[in-house]
């Protein structure tokens, strides 16, 4: 028996402490004044095509061993570099790794031009040419679409109203569908309390950014100060505040919406809750879910404070697809994606699936 | 749960913000609150209106622009590049379509 045993330890754990915290502070001040951006999106990439603010990027790669291209798409108010946001956090970087070959599809940051978007310009002029893109490229028929959130739902809509798209896989991670389990920062424009219009600057026809982020942050208001304290309690490793940034800057990198998009899908898909009642339309097309028929993967984030997993797991049901598989990942909204739950459950899972629905190259793609 | 190297101060933190951040969050993502802060944000517009107005007046007879005409500018603006836009995304689609055609 030791009696100082626990002095000598506080003692030490102190003398930690206090080395940390100038490590911290020397690299707090660093941070301060340099101010670097954060290092997302390092994953080498060719943009193969834009039109206007949208824009697409093949990832390179020297071996692509299968097929149907990948392509990655987030939706209208993310910033699409959550698929590649840090080396070894990247499932661009792992998607390229694992011999596919892989395309990012961003929307781009909406100013007063895109004021009059709604959903099915978004769908038209924009995600199908992407599609289009992508098989040109790649020389494929099919291209496996990978969508994440309200791209989920874009990519559902999309395949629902336009069979002639030729999507051979869905990947959708944390899909919304029943809004009858929409998450409780936008129950208020569920039960109509709050007018859709109030969100939209006139000049602009936005939904401004901070608007959107402010939004998020009702969720979870004290989150920022959270991520400060983890940073701080960190920074005197090495790889963590690089890591942390880049999580960082996509967590509160939030976009403005197109006043006409944001209206339609509170009113259509919140209010309404079209797609479950079977009524959703984009333009004067009708979403048929029950024709899509392509392979499809549902990921669900057990603790998901975003879409809950009641507000995916409908899908499973309304889709015609009679290939449909579901992962289920703890864990919350951003967690089913990056962090360690999504590189040790979501990504060893997905790249199974994918390779088990891939095809040797040189085949038709579908 | 925190992990055994995780500093005491760390713990202390974790422990009050479980304690307020809950109920906190409770508040801020109940529907009541969202309208009341709608609410707020309507009558704060209310309530900068004459301000803006009288500022406005003040601006033009010192011959400078307001910040309405910034808008108005902004809002034409904008118009101008949307329908640039629908002309490239025409364009665009034409394009595809000759090809498709072709």
């Amino acid at each position: 028996m030791k009696p100082f045993a626990p002095a000598i330890d506080a003692a030490r754990g102190l003398q930690r402490e206090v080395a940390r915290t100038q490590l911290r502070a020397r690299r707090g001040i660093k941070m301060i004044a340099r101010r670097p951006p954060a290092q997302v999106g390092m994953t080498p990439r060719d943009e193969v095509w834009s039109l206007g603010k949208a824009r697409l990027w093949r990832y390179r790669s020297s071996e692509v061993g299968h097929g149907p291209p990948v392509m990655l798409l987030l939706g209208l108010v993310g910033d699409s570099s959550i698929f590649d946001l840090h080396p070894g956090n990247s499932w661009a970087e792992r998607l390229v790794g694992e011999g596919f070959d892989v395309f990012l599809f961003d929307w781009g940051i909406p100013e007063a031009a895109e004021g009059d978007h709604d959903l099915e310009t978004y769908l038209v002029d924009y995600l199908v040419p992407a599609v289009d893109a992508v098989r040109r490229a790649a020389g494929s028929v099919g291209v496996t679409l990978g969508a994440y959130c309200m791209g989920a739902m874009m990519a559902l809509l999309l395949v629902g109203t336009r069979p002639n798209v030729k999507v051979a896989n869905l990947v959708l991670f944390t899909p919304p569908c029943d809004f009858e389990h929409s998450p409780a920062f936008i129950r208020a424009y569920r039960e109509g309390r709050i007018d859709p219009s109030n969100a939209i600057d006139e000049t602009t026809g936005l939904v401004p950014a901070n608007a959107v982020r402010a939004m998020f942050r009702l969720l979870q208001p004290t989150s920022e100060l959270v991520q400060y304290v983890t940073l701080w309690e960190h920074m005197w490793r090495d790889d963590f505040v690089e890591a942390h940034r880049a999580v960082n800057h996509w967590a509160w990198n939030h976009r403005a919406m197109a006043g006409p998009a944001f209206t339609e899908m509170i009113k259509k898909f919140v209010q309404d809750n079209a797609l479950m009642t079977g009524t959703a339309q984009v333009g004067r097309r009708k979403v048929l879910l029950n024709t899509v028929t392509a392979p499809t993967m549902i990921i669900i984030a057990e603790r998901d404070e975003f879409v809950p997993p009641a507000c995916s797991e409908p899908l499973v049901d309304l889709l015609g697809s009679e290939d449909i598989e579901i992962l289920r990942v703890p864990g919350g909204h951003a967690g089913a994606l990056m962090g360690s739950a999504a590189r040790r459950l979501t990504m060893p899972g997905v790249v199974d699936w994918l390779t088990r629905h891939a095809r040797p190259l040189g085949g038709s793609g579908q | 749960m925190a992990r055994a190297d995780t500093p005491a101060w760390r713990r202390a933190f974790d422990g009050v913000e479980r304690r307020v951040g809950s109920p906190l969050e409770s508040a801020t993502s109940s529907p009541d609150f969202q309208v009341a802060a709608q609410a707020l944000r309507n009558a704060g517009r209310a309530i900068g209106r004459p301000v803006t107005g009288v500022v406005s007046w003040g601006l033009h007879v010192a011959g400078l622009p307001s910040r309405a005409d910034l808008r108005a500018l902004t809002r034409q603006l904008g118009e101008v590049q949307r329908e640039l836009l629908a002309i490239r995304r025409d364009l665009a689609k034409a394009g595809r379509d000759t090809e498709e055609a072709e």
